[in-house]
């Protein structure tokens, strides 16, 4: 294989991980379900066709069939008529035989309709069992598609539930009072600290002050004073 | 599916579910069963009551039965199935109340049956292709367990059109068949 054809591939490669991985399943499933409603729909509208073809082929049939009952009937009544004398034998057998004609002309309608009708009724059918396979297929696929909705939901619940509970999540409130409790530590760390600044920077007199409490000593050996000198 | 299927020519889109086609879907040149029968609709006709409130009604053949299915949707649907009668059949008294006071009675006895006028509304009806509509005055009457029913269209002063009929269930049109658009 040359450098090429093997570059071609890597190319070819990353593209379709790429657009494998832009693929929603379930909206590549909804539009799947979607294109086969539109082939349902067509195939639904073709045996709306056929049905009201194999309607016409019945009402034709019916319809020649009459027809030539019809003519039987017209070439009987005019035997009937020449036998009472009211017609001519020779008009009658020539309006008779042209009656029996039409009446043959019209038997072969009837039996040109009969096999469409065979016919039709046979694709009819054919397309209902198609036509009621698929559909009953789609419905099949719809509540697949509702249930895996459903566990896709709950699934995702629950991984993002159990997240929160590992406390792995970065952006989990766990995760958040932790960073928070730090951040509390360090100012808690850092007051104490300048405290410790605060006691460090006082003067050496303020040191021996505190250390010997002179002032309160010095405040109340001249009380005692002011009271010897009053006499009390 | 290809990368390039969006260039495709869009599919139009329709206005029915293919796995369930409901008696609310059809139109002109649908088929469906009803009663063992299969039956096809030759013709829409859409009326106008005024309010923004339409109802519509399907003429319906069978090969030799012409019907009409009327579908009135006012909270709930209701289908009624009729079939033209000739005025004169319902008898000379309800005829002769007609040429007197240009209207129907409030009660009709027709076969057997009692009717009451439940509603008289005055719209326009058209059919759906046609651009005029045809102003009527309906008297829409019910038998006591209102499942039998009767109506009257009056249209102008003295031409009224009867027809008799049942209410039926939706679901009794059953096996709906669309027809292509193109059709």
């Amino acid at each position: 294989m040359n450098i090429f054809r093997r570059l071609f591939n890597v190319g070819k490669a990353e593209a379709n991980s790429a657009i494998d991985k832009m693929e929603n399943p379930i909206k590549m499933t909804e539009q799947g379900i979607k294109d086969i409603k539109n082939d349902l729909t067509e195939a639904m509208e073709g045996l709306a066709q056929v049905k009201a073809m194999l309607i016409r082929s019945t009402n034709d049939k019916t319809q020649f069939e009459t027809k030539a009952k019809d003519y039987q009937n017209k070439a009987m009544l005019i035997l009937q008529k020449a036998g009472k004398g009211e017609l001519t034998a020779e008009n009658a057998d020539r309006l008779a035989t042209e009656a029996l004609v039409k009446k043959e002309e019209n038997t072969e309608h009837v039996n040109r309709c009969t096999i469409e009708v065979t016919n039709f009724s046979k694709s009819v059918s054919q397309l209902e069992t198609n036509v009621n396979s698929l559909r009953n297929n789609i419905s099949k696929w719809e509540n697949e598609l509702k249930t895996l909705k459903a566990r896709v939901k709950v699934s995702k619940a629950t991984k993002n539930l159990n997240k929160q509970m590992a406390a792995i999540d970065s952006s989990s409130t766990v995760n958040m009072l932790e960073k928070m409790k730090e951040k509390v530590s360090e100012e808690e760390a850092l007051a104490e600290a300048y405290g410790d600044i605060a006691n460090e920077s006082k003067s050496i007199d303020e040191e021996l002050d505190k250390a010997l409490g002179s002032k309160k000593t010095s405040a109340a050996s001249n009380l005692e004073e002011l009271k010897k000198q009053m006499g009390l | 599916m290809g990368i390039f299927d969006f260039l495709k020519k869009k599919e139009p889109e329709r206005h029915f579910d293919p796995t369930n086609i409901t008696i609310r879907d059809l139109g002109k040149g649908y088929i469906f069963e009803y009663a063992i029968e299969t039956w096809t609709v030759t013709a829409l006709f859409e009326y106008d009551w005024g309010d923004d409130y339409f109802t519509r009604e399907f003429v319906i053949k069978n090969g030799t039965t012409e019907k009409f299915l009327h579908l009135e949707d006012d909270g709930g649907l209701v289908v009624t199935l009729s079939e033209k009668i000739k005025l004169r059949k319902l008898g000379e008294t309800v005829c002769d109340y007609i040429d007197e006071n240009q209207k129907p009675p409030k009660k009709i006895d027709f076969e057997g049956t009692r009717y009451f006028l439940d509603e008289k509304s005055p719209g326009f009806c058209k059919e759906l292709d046609a651009s005029e509509w045809e102003e009527l005055i309906s008297y829409d009457y019910l038998d006591e367990d209102e499942q039998k029913t009767l109506c009257i269209e009056q249209y102008g002063e003295d031409e009224f059109e009867v027809t008799k009929g049942i209410i039926i269930s939706e679901l009794a049109v059953s096996n709906i068949l669309p027809v292509a658009d193109t059709y």
